[in-house]
C-alpha cells in the first residue's frame, strides 16, 4: 500500500476526479456534435468515439483503485464493501433484464444498455452513503 | 475489543477530527475504533500506542484474553 494519509489520498483523488469527469463532459457533446456535423460518418470513426467517450470513465476506475490503495484502512474496508454490493446489485439487473428480454417479457432494446454504467455508479454511491462510508 | 481511546482523547480535549489527523486516517475510522465496530490493525495500533505513549494492551483489551483471567 502507498505511504500516504487519508486526507492526502483524498486531496490527490479529487485533483484528478474533476478533471476526468470534465473530459468525460466534454466527450459525451463533442462526440455527439462530431457525428452529427457529418452526414455519413466513415464506418470506423463511430466505435472510435464510443470508445474515446468512455475513455474518461475507464480513468475514473484506475483512480478509484488507486485512492482504495491510499487511503486509510477503514475507508478501504467500507469503500471495497461499497464498491462489491455496488458490482452485486448492478451485475444482478443485469442478469433480470437479460433474462427479461431473452424470455420476451419486455422488448429486447427497452433497456439501453449504458444505463448499467450509470446503474453501478447509483448503487455503489447510495451503499456508501447508506453504510457512511468516509472518503470521496 | 475494548478499547479506551475515547478516554485518552478526552484527557487531551482532542477532537475525533484532530486525531484522525494526527493519525492520517478519517474521522469515521476514529470513531468507528472509540465505538467498537472496527479493530484497528497493528501498524495502526502502534501508531495510536506511540501517539499516547502508552503500550498497546493499555490502550485495546483483548476481550478473549479477559475471559481466560477471570475463569482462572
Amino acid at each position: 500500500m502507498a505511504n500516504y494519509t487519508f486526507q492526502q489520498a483524498n486531496r490527490r483523488y479529487r485533483s484528478v476526479f474533476f478533471p476526468l469527469i470534465a473530459l468525460y463532459v466534454v466527450a459525451c457533446i463533442g462526440g455527439a456534435l462530431l457525428l452529427k456535423t457529418m452526414e455519413v460518418p466513415p464506418v470506423w470513426l463511430k466505435p472510435v468515439v464510443a470508445v474515446f467517450t468512455v475513455a474518461p470513465i475507464f480513468g475514473v476506475f484506475w483512480l478509484v483503485w488507486r485512492y482504495i490503495q491510499e487511503t486509510d484502512e477503514y475507508t478501504r474496508l467500507r469503500q471495497l464493501e461499497a464498491l462489491s454490493i455496488g458490482g452485486m446489485t448492478c451485475a444482478s439487473a443485469t442478469g433480470v433484464v437479460g433474462f427479461l428480454e431473452l424470455y420476451d417479457a419486455i422488448p429486447a432494446d427497452a433497456v439501453p444498455t449504458f444505463l448499467f454504467l450509470p446503474v453501478f455508479f447509483f448503487s455503489w454511491g447510495v451503499t456508501k452513503w447508506l453504510r457512511g462510508a468516509g472518503g470521496c | 475489543m475494548e478499547n479506551k481511546l475515547r478516554v485518552l482523547r478526552a484527557e487531551r480535549k482532542w477532537s475525533q477530527a484532530f486525531l484522525a489527523e494526527q493519525l492520517g486516517v478519517s474521522r469515521q475510522s476514529v470513531n468507528a475504533i472509540e465505538t467498537g465496530k472496527y479493530d484497528p490493525s497493528l501498524p495502526l495500533a502502534f501508531a495510536i500506542s506511540r501517539l499516547f505513549s502508552q503500550p498497546i494492551e493499555q490502550i485495546f483489551q483483548d476481550d478473549a484474553a479477559n475471559l481466560t483471567e477471570a475463569a482462572e
